[in-house]
């Protein structure tokens, strides 16, 4: 399997290269996006120096954080899972199903996504500042980058659970984008959302956690909040795998 | 006639696929939750009644309308033409006898027609917070149709660089930004300082933050004047644009696939 993810990443690169037009614009655009939510906070927090609690510099660090994250997956995630919606509805998934290879992990890792690589990189060396200038302690940064992992890992199984729903649900292209909407709308203070807002989205369905942890670590550490983060990817992943299977029946090959 | 059958369908197909019509709903009203909830932080954390003239009431029914408006300047039409260009379907409808800029047009009013009654329905609603006279509703109205124009010709001409990109989902996330930006969708291009306030007149910001201010009757008839010239000479520049791009396109399309 090493192997093969190895082939396949070659390929990712060399694709890259080949479509190089589209490769700047990705990175360019993946640059201007960070930078557009960053002069949005400004303005939010040019009229309230401090919003409970809050000063600009937990508004960065969550708004770098949520980025980190996204990049992160979309530089392995995302190319396969926008293959993987076209190739269900059009029924071109048996190339793959006649592999000796565990197709849910074929089709998970089948592309990497380069140019979202360097918005990647300019995330993670701003964090970086912005820790140093927190001053994390050497554990908390290790706890930091288990909660990035793991923030990642959520935003896959989310967009996954969305895209393998086109076994069953043809043209409801709207629930592809519904992840990104929840993950934009936890880019924000937890607090800010009234109380009901805020259970569903710290416990139940962890965006908020996801979000927000990391920029707590500086006022202090919740491990009860990671663990129940590390229970619920582990359950959606379950429920993500469940799935694939369920769709393999439903599937109508197209040959 | 022919192209009443492109509105029909495009109508018909917004409201056939129920599930993403709510859908876009339910992500509509979580954009106006997160921007509600955060102003609101904004003006108890600030201690100040307005902003920019502006009260919290206002506020929410700028937010709500700007949002709403971001459903009606529907950027899909790009994503279409990109699917179009890389199947080499474009081929087929080349051959037919229509003008597809217009075609094009008609069928982006069917798309949007639902979320315009909505629309309409909210400023009913809305328009009991600002005073504005039978004539101004009128000019606010003729704004509108205008500026959708605009935004529809420059959607036309982002589109064009399909002919060129392989991949246009990257610009997905920017145009979104660019809105909620310059759109006015996270907060009134008002609030800015006077160095950025020639923003007002770009064409985000007239389709989103623009007409939610008038909407709202917080535009003076010199703004609206403005705004009028503005939309004008943006249509003006995307026509060109359009027919430049074309001319060029058209010689770089190899409709792979037909």
């Amino acid at each position: 399997m090493i192997r093969l993810y190895r082939t396949l990443i070659k390929q990712s690169f060399e694709e890259t290269f080949a479509y190089r037009g589209t490769t700047i614009l990705t990175i360019v655009f993946g640059i201007l996006f960070y930078a557009i939510v960053i002069l949005t906070g400004s303005v939010y927090f040019s009229f309230a120096k401090d919003i409970f609690g809050w000063d600009f510099t937990d508004y960065l660090n969550l708004v770098t954080t949520a980025n980190v994250m996204t990049y992160l997956y979309e530089f392995l995630f995302v190319q396969s899972q926008e293959a993987l919606t076209s190739q269900i509805l059009e029924g071109t998934l048996d190339y793959s199903l006649i592999r000796p290879v565990n197709t849910y992990w074929f089709h998970v890792l089948y592309r990497v996504d380069f140019p979202s690589l360097i918005p990647l990189i300019l995330t993670v060396g701003i964090e970086w500042v912005i820790i140093a200038r927190i001053r994390l302690s050497f554990s908390q940064i290790l706890l930091y980058v288990l909660i990035v992992m793991l923030g990642t890992l959520f935003i896959f199984c989310l967009n996954q659970i969305a895209v393998t729903a086109t076994f069953w649900i043809d043209g409801l292209s709207a629930l592809a984008g519904l992840p990104e909407y929840i993950m934009d709308a936890s880019t924000r203070p937890a607090k800010i959302y009234p109380k009901v807002i805020q259970v569903l989205f710290l416990w139940i369905l962890p965006s908020l956690t996801v979000t927000n942890i990391p920029v707590s670590l500086r006022y202090r550490t919740s491990f009860r909040a990671v663990i129940w983060l590390a229970v619920v990817d582990a359950c959606l992943l379950i429920a993500s795998k469940f799935e694939w299977q369920r769709g393999l029946e439903q599937y109508v090959s197209a040959n | 006639m022919k192209y009443l059958v492109s509105f029909r369908n495009a109508f018909y197909s917004t409201i056939a696929y129920r599930g993403n019509f709510v859908l876009r709903l339910v992500t509509v009203s979580l954009q106006i939750g997160v921007a509600v909830f955060m102003w609101q932080a904004v003006f108890r954390f600030s201690g100040k009644g307005d902003i920019a003239g502006i009260d919290p009431l206002q506020m929410t029914y700028y937010l709500i309308i700007v949002n709403l408006l971001s459903l009606i300047f529907s950027t899909s039409l790009i994503f279409k033409f990109s699917q179009l260009v890389r199947s080499g379907n474009l081929t087929i409808l080349l051959l037919r006898p229509v003008k597809l800029l217009v075609q094009a047009f008609f069928e982006y009013v069917g798309l949007s027609f639902p979320y315009l009654i909505i629309y309409g329905f909210v400023l009913v609603v809305s328009s009991e917070t600002s005073s504005q006279s039978f004539t101004e509703i009128l000019m606010t109205l003729a704004l509108f149709a205008i500026i959708y124009i605009t935004f529809f010709l420059l959607i036309s001409a982002m589109s064009l660089v399909s002919f060129w990109l392989i991949q246009v989902w990257p610009m997905r996330p920017v145009i979104n930004a660019l809105f909620m930006l310059l759109g006015g969708q996270a907060f009134p291009l008002q609030v800015l300082p006077q160095t950025f306030r020639w923003l007002e007149y770009t064409p985000f910001a007239l389709a989103g933050n623009q007409l939610a201010l008038l909407s709202l009757g917080k535009v003076s008839s010199v703004q609206m004047l403005l705004v009028f010239l503005a939309s004008i000479s943006w249509s003006l520049v995307f026509l060109i644009l359009i027919k430049e791009l074309w001319r060029k396109g058209i010689h770089a399309y190899e409709g792979v696939g037909s």
